[in-house]
């Protein structure tokens, strides 16, 4: 399951992380998120995980694997 | 003896510097791209300000220098700028400093905000001394630096985590910090942006904010400073023309000239710098690009381009500078070659006199016109420069209510740092064409314009002007004021022809859809060579204008 497949609200475990970048700022494999708002037309999608607030483009978000919890 | 502050990007670092240093500082380079770091002095200890990282193996461009930077000239002490209220993220580069084995403190910031921690615990989980660094309360300098000298001279190297990879550090700092709860700060951003990221209610909201912010400062607050100054610039202007010495009356009059152009432009400038910093300590910035993104996207663009897309309505030269906060390059390059078509506030006289000299009763539906035709034009040309679009990834920080000293401080800095960059060079060539204006080719002084250097050149060159109705000498001499600053266009054409009787219906159109397309004024080309590191990129935006402007005026005169 995809990143992009979860709805606003909805909570998910990261099962993949495609860029260095995602690691830099703290999402690594296992970290527990929620998603907390979509942009205009879906995009950028807005998660929170732990305190940080991260915004993430539709594109890039298509390629982060999940598993669905809570 | 030299001292570096590191630390993630937002973590109170600068203001850190300021408070160490008292604020004295000068600006380095790093050769190749535009992030900056600041040296400045407490006592005789060299005192280096970063720019914000998030690890030692960074991705972006910008943040490898700085770590290249770090690891050539390492440092006798390393001050750790953390913010507590996102430990866990901060503490990830906390490790990786580690590694460097060079004597280390941690300056904590925001700890009033939070209740799990304060700096005993921090410092029995880290192993490392910690000096609460509060944004409200008084920290003294003395204290902190006495803290990170007594680490030096006791060698006193950091305790060495050995995870190698970022992601093994944050499993790491997951195991030694117990999972955070959001705090009260968040709840609130939280709901707050239940309305400001809306996207119906959160654009209009952005779009109405924008447009008063505008109004405010071009309409009100700019004049209100820039009028004064200029009125004392002509006084001083009357004084030059009184010089005996005509080498000197034209060498200073063409000084005079250019600080007038400076000054034109400098409250706006300073005004604007105060309100995006005002923006970016405040959150709402990132809430921009948010909301921004989708349709920034379709011209390869990131969200983080409209804010100098709109501030380029006023003056292509902030404008230009706040293109910085791009990350990718191709990005900000891409935006600074969109700013030109962009009429900037100082065209919108010259368009406003011409479209009446057009047609009387359709001149307010021509300004409006010109400046879609701009924009449309420069739009389509990014849409053929698009290749491939880097991913957006932005931290959505806190909202929070900025300190007026730290904006202060950062928009008189960016001000004056821009000043020291352009003026020689505005003010030689200012000096350069007052002389061309007032000597003949034999050297002698000249009233007349129609005898000067200037006139010569521009009877020389419009042959090449002739396919496009815009042959007149005069009317290349205004084009090449306009290049100085775009303001010069009409003053320039009021001295060379008082009853604009230079304009027939066949070349007005041609000149209107010339003065829209053709190069920008220099200060902005000078600011596009410092932003872009280069000085290939100005030139090309110079003749790709020139190309431009010269076909739409030959379409428009056919």
């Amino acid at each position: 399951m995809k990143l992009t497949d979860l709805n606003v609200g909805e909570k998910g475990k990261i099962l993949q992380v495609p860029l260095p970048r995602l690691q830099e700022l703290g999402l690594i494999i296992g970290t527990p998120f929620q998603i907390i708002s979509r942009g205009p037309f879906g995009n950028p999608i807005e998660i929170s995980f732990y305190e940080n607030y991260l915004l993430i483009d539709r594109k890039t978000a298509m390629e982060i694997e999940v598993s669905p919890c809570g | 003896m030299r001292l570096m502050l590191i630390g993630n990007p937002n973590t109170g670092k600068t203001t850190i510097f300021n408070h160490l240093t008292g604020g004295h500082r000068h600006i380095g380079n790093f050769a190749g791209v535009t992030v900056e770091y600041a040296i400045g002095y407490y006592g005789t200890i060299e005192i280096i300000d970063l720019p914000g990282i998030y690890s030692l193996e960074p991705y972006s461009k910008d943040e490898a220098v700085a770590v290249e930077f770090l690891k050539k000239h390492p440092p006798d002490g390393i001050i750790n700028c953390i913010d507590v209220s996102n430990l866990r993220r901060n503490l990830g580069l906390t490790l990786a400093l580690t590694q460097l084995q060079i004597p280390m403190i941690i300056a904590a910031g925001m700890l009033e905000e939070q209740q799990e921690w304060d700096a005993e615990k921090l410092e029995a989980l880290l192993g490392l001394p910690v000096f609460p660094a509060h944004r409200k309360n008084r920290w003294v300098p003395a204290v902190m630096i006495r803290t990170i000298l007594g680490e030096i001279k006791a060698h006193r190297l950091p305790p060495l985590f050995e995870e190698t990879t970022m992601a093994a550090r944050f499993s790491r700092i997951d195991q030694m910090i117990p999972p955070i709860s959001k705090n009260q700060a968040r709840e609130k951003s939280e709901k707050i942006d239940r309305f400001l990221l809306h996207p119906l209610w959160g654009t209009l909201f952005f779009i109405a904010l924008m447009t008063a912010a505008f109004i405010l400062i071009f309409q009100y607050l700019a004049p209100y400073f820039s009028t004064p100054l200029l009125r004392g610039i002509e006084g001083f202007m009357k004084m030059a023309e009184a010089l005996p010495q005509p080498a000197i009356r034209a060498a200073i009059m063409g000084l005079i000239s250019g600080v007038g152009s400076v000054i034109s432009f400098l409250p706006a400038i300073l005004l604007l710098f105060l309100f995006l910093a005002f923006l970016e300590d405040c959150g709402y910035m990132a809430r921009i690009c948010y909301l921004a993104e989708n349709i920034m996207a379709v011209f390869g663009l990131t969200g983080r381009s409209i804010v100098p897309l709109l501030i380029g309505f006023g003056c292509t030269v902030p404008a230009a500078l706040s293109a910085r906060g791009i990350p990718a390059e191709n990005q900000r390059k891409r935006t600074l070659r969109l700013l030109p078509f962009i009429s900037c506030s100082a065209k919108l006289p010259v368009f406003g006199v011409l479209s009446t000299l057009l047609s009387p009763q359709k001149s307010l539906l021509i300004i409006p016109l010109l400046y879609l035709a701009g924009i449309g034009i420069g739009l389509i040309g990014s849409l053929f420069s698009i290749k491939g679009h880097p991913p957006f990834l932005m931290e959505l920080p806190p909202y929070r209510m900025p300190r007026f000293s730290d904006l202060a401080h950062r928009g008189f800095a960016r001000t004056s740092d821009f000043l020291k960059k352009i003026f020689t060079a505005l003010l030689l060539t200012s000096v350069m064409i007052a002389l061309l204006q007032h000597f003949t080719p034999s050297f002698h002084w000249t009233e007349l314009s129609d005898n000067s250097i200037l006139a010569h050149l521009a009877k020389g060159i419009s042959p090449l002007f002739e396919p496009i109705h815009l042959g007149d000498w005069r009317l290349i001499c205004a084009l090449a004021a306009g290049l100085f600053a775009k303001e010069s266009t009409l003053s320039t054409l009021a001295v060379l022809s008082a009853d604009l009787s230079v304009f027939h219906p066949g070349n007005l159109l041609p000149f209107l859809a010339f003065f829209l397309f053709y190069p920008p004024c220099i200060a902005t080309l000078l600011t596009m060579k410092k932003e872009s590191t280069s000085s290939l990129f100005p030139l090309s935006v110079a003749i790709t204008h020139l190309l431009i402007a010269y076909t739409a005026a030959f379409l428009c005169g056919i």
